[in-house]
């Protein structure tokens, strides 16, 4: 689309299944390619919309539908971190990782959206924005607590912050 | 003869859990059953309907238009599905939630105010098997024994200590279940 | 009661007719609405506690077919489930499958389309499923379950089949048979069979030939005889497999055709019209490919028309006209998109179309 219609503004809203299971191959060629798009990506280390199924961004131990005794690293892998993967490619300009659990943490989010935008006004090429998130619903949890969960396990594995900033 | 059930209402109102006992009970007494959920985005939320058939004829259809009886339990199921009780079948409802009533005159009606109830003993969780006590009063197609049953198979075995209170529901469901108008 | 009465959803009992059928493999990817197959046997984790078998999510679709190849390459019962748009991406692993002449079953739990469509109940993949789906001139052997309990025979059946002519088979399913749930009656467990086919690769031994396993014949002569294999295999199952059933067909002067659940629904048709004297019957054919055309020729003689009755825009009725060669009037009904249609609903446009 952004080859056809350079003019235009373009991103992606993607999920862990996409973006890291499936799409993995186009993620990752796109990325190499610097596209000049913005790509967001949500991870909440499940598969949320269709039942709760075990995504490649599942943690260690971590139950779903398809990982009822928790994810077992050796017969299910590990969980794969594609954003620092495609951080190393030389098409990427901007790669970050953000959350939106706390109105601080909404506003550096915010911030990370309108820079992969502004990057891609000034044809910088490819940024990366993923956000870690939650899913109640899918890890069985009450909102809150779901939060709390996010914060004592996915950023451990995920850490927030910028992995790739662009030479200024 | 099989008799063809509808049981319409919200998700979360344990429309399809309560499908799913008559549809074991019927399984444990020896019958044939066959219990096809609504899926989709309307779970989720929305409206839910069940159909459950039980009987000792092979079942053809497990997707039907019309049926003997439904058990409706809110207002856009009652809009919905008046209508599609078969001539001299059953309608059973609890008015709670309910703006306006089933005027039909040519199938019998029972209210069971199982909302209430459960309300009234503080558990809403019992709501379901509470409209089950009361539709198998006026329709004995299973035998109680086999509800308590199909409840064990149905529930997870963490919950199986909730059995006991769910047969009291269940008994009183069957008391409370008041006849509007029978033909 | 008899422990292996159960009343299943339609998903599960593929899962467990897998297990107790000591398949040695399965791999799948999650998708709405057959995501109950790979989560079922998630939970009974039968790599631990049952007969060993593997049972793997894969990446994606494309991953779990070729994983699938990888398996049925060692002689091993491999199979993998997924819904309509996971099927459309299985389709160059099946043509590999069919090409390399090896066994599998393929379970399409069929959602409305094209495209990401919908998640609810459909049969439009029929053609995709009969006439190729993938490139190259092959076949699979096709088995349309109208109950849950045939979910659970066909497994087996699938097997049996698959193995016996080196083929591809896939059982045709659709959302409403792969949700719904009914009583089955469940075989006993059997253990998995170490048994190598002597065309499996396993590594070689001194006292034999190399095995290949390989759709790839550069040579177009050799491509041809490969194709000639294919076909004559093809025309042996054309003559021995061909499955159906028919229901109030000795004195019928009208027909419904269909398969899966339309089957289901049309049964209530016919006794509808029954009912109402109208001398209706059903054929359901099971096995979609090869389709019992021959036996559709015969009932021809003494009918006035043939309804077709699937979820789609109307596919299998093309199979019905070639079968009867147009001589009597054939007709089709049917909804599309995830839409099915009631009996009510079929037995109005019969009346409407014949009478």
């Amino acid at each position: 689309m952004k080859r056809v219609l350079p003019e235009k503004y373009m991103f992606s809203y993607q999920g862990d299944g996409d973006l890291a299971a499936i799409g993995t191959g186009e993620t990752i060629h796109t990325c190499n390619r610097g596209e000049n798009i913005a790509i967001f990506f949500i991870n909440n280390g499940i598969y949320g919309m269709t039942g709760g199924q075990m995504a490649p961004t599942t943690l260690p131990g971590m139950k779903s539908s398809t990982s009822p005794y928790g994810r077992n690293l050796d017969t299910m892998g590990h969980p794969l971190s594609l954003t620092e993967m495609i951080a190393q490619l030389h098409g990427t300009y901007y790669v970050t990782r953000q959350s939106v659990h706390t109105p601080a943490n909404i506003r550096k989010c915010k911030q990370a959206i309108k820079k992969a935008f502004e990057n891609q006004k000034l044809q910088k090429g490819l940024s990366f924005v993923e956000i870690v998130s939650n899913c109640n619903s899918g890890w069985k949890m009450p909102p809150v607590e779901a939060n709390k969960w996010m914060e004592e396990h996915m950023f451990a594995a995920y850490p927030l912050g910028d992995i790739k900033l662009p030479k200024e | 003869m099989n008799e063809e059930i509808l049981i319409a209402g919200f998700g979360g109102q344990g429309v399809l859990s309560m499908g799913k006992i008559l549809a074991y009970a019927g399984m444990m007494q020896g019958k044939e059953v066959c219990w096809m959920p609504s899926y989709g985005p309307e779970m989720r939320g929305g409206t839910a309907n069940v159909t459950v058939i039980i009987g000792d004829k092979t079942i053809y259809s497990p997707i039907l238009q019309t049926f003997d009886t439904i058990v409706i339990l809110n207002q856009q199921s009652l809009i919905k599905f008046e209508s599609a009780v078969r001539t001299g079948g059953k309608l059973f409802y609890d008015s709670n939630g309910l703006k306006t009533l089933p005027t039909r005159k040519d199938i019998s009606i029972y209210h069971i105010p199982a909302t209430a109830k459960s309300a009234e003993m503080q558990n809403l969780k019992i709501f379901n098997i509470m409209m089950l006590g009361g539709l198998l009063e006026k329709l004995p197609i299973v035998n109680k024994k086999f509800i308590e049953q199909g409840l064990y198979k149905s529930l997870p075995e963490r919950a199986h200590n909730m059995i006991p209170l769910n047969m009291e529901a269940f008994s009183i469901g069957a008391n409370i279940v008041e006849t509007i108008h029978e033909i | 009661m008899d422990s292996n009465i159960r009343l299943m959803k339609g998903n599960e009992a593929i899962a467990e007719a897998a297990i107790r059928h000591g398949v040695d493999a399965y791999f799948g990817y999650p998708i709405t609405p057959q995501s109950e197959i790979i989560e079922y046997l998630a939970k009974e984790d039968p790599f631990t506690k049952r007969n060993g078998m593997v049972v793997l999510q894969a990446e994606s679709e494309i991953a779990a077919i070729n994983m699938v190849y990888g398996a049925a390459g060692c002689g091993k019962k491999a199979m993998t489930s997924s819904s309509s748009p996971g099927i459309s991406l299985k389709q160059e692993g099946v043509s590999y499958l069919a090409g390399a002449e090896l066994p599998c079953v393929i379970v399409n739990v069929v959602r409305g389309g094209p495209g990401l469509g919908t998640i609810q109940p459909s049969q439009a993949d029929y053609f995709q499923s009969v006439k190729g789906g993938g490139h190259g001139d092959y076949h699979m052997i096709v088995l349309a379950p109208s109950t849950v309990q045939e979910q659970y025979d066909f497994v087996a059946l699938g097997f049996d089949l698959a193995f016996k002519y080196r083929t591809p088979l896939l059982i045709l399913s659709d959302g409403a048979i792969g949700q719904m749930m009914e009583k089955v009656v469940l075989s006993e467990e059997k253990p998995r069979d170490n048994t190598v086919p002597d065309w499996a690769i396993v590594g070689k031994t001194p006292n034999r030939e190399r095995n290949y396993i390989t759709s790839l014949f550069l040579d177009a002569e050799v491509q041809e005889n490969q194709n000639k294999r294919l076909q004559k295999k093809y025309t042996e199952i054309r003559q021995n497999e061909i499955r159906f059933e028919e229901f109030m067909t000795h004195d019928a002067e009208y027909l419904i055709v269909a398969y899966g659940i339309s089957a289901r629904i049309s049964q209530k048709v016919v006794e509808t019209a029954r009912n109402q004297g109208i001398k209706l019957g059903m054929l359901r054919p099971i096995t979609l490919w090869p389709f019992p055309s021959k036996r559709l020729v015969e009932l021809s003689q003494q009918l006035q028309g043939i309804l077709c009755v699937e979820m789609s825009a109307g596919q299998m009725v093309e199979d019905v006209k070639l079968a009867v060669e147009c001589k009597i009037p054939v007709k089709h009904y049917g909804r599309m998109g995830g839409i099915i249609a009631s009996p009510t609903e079929v037995f109005e446009n019969f009346k409407t179309l014949f009478l």
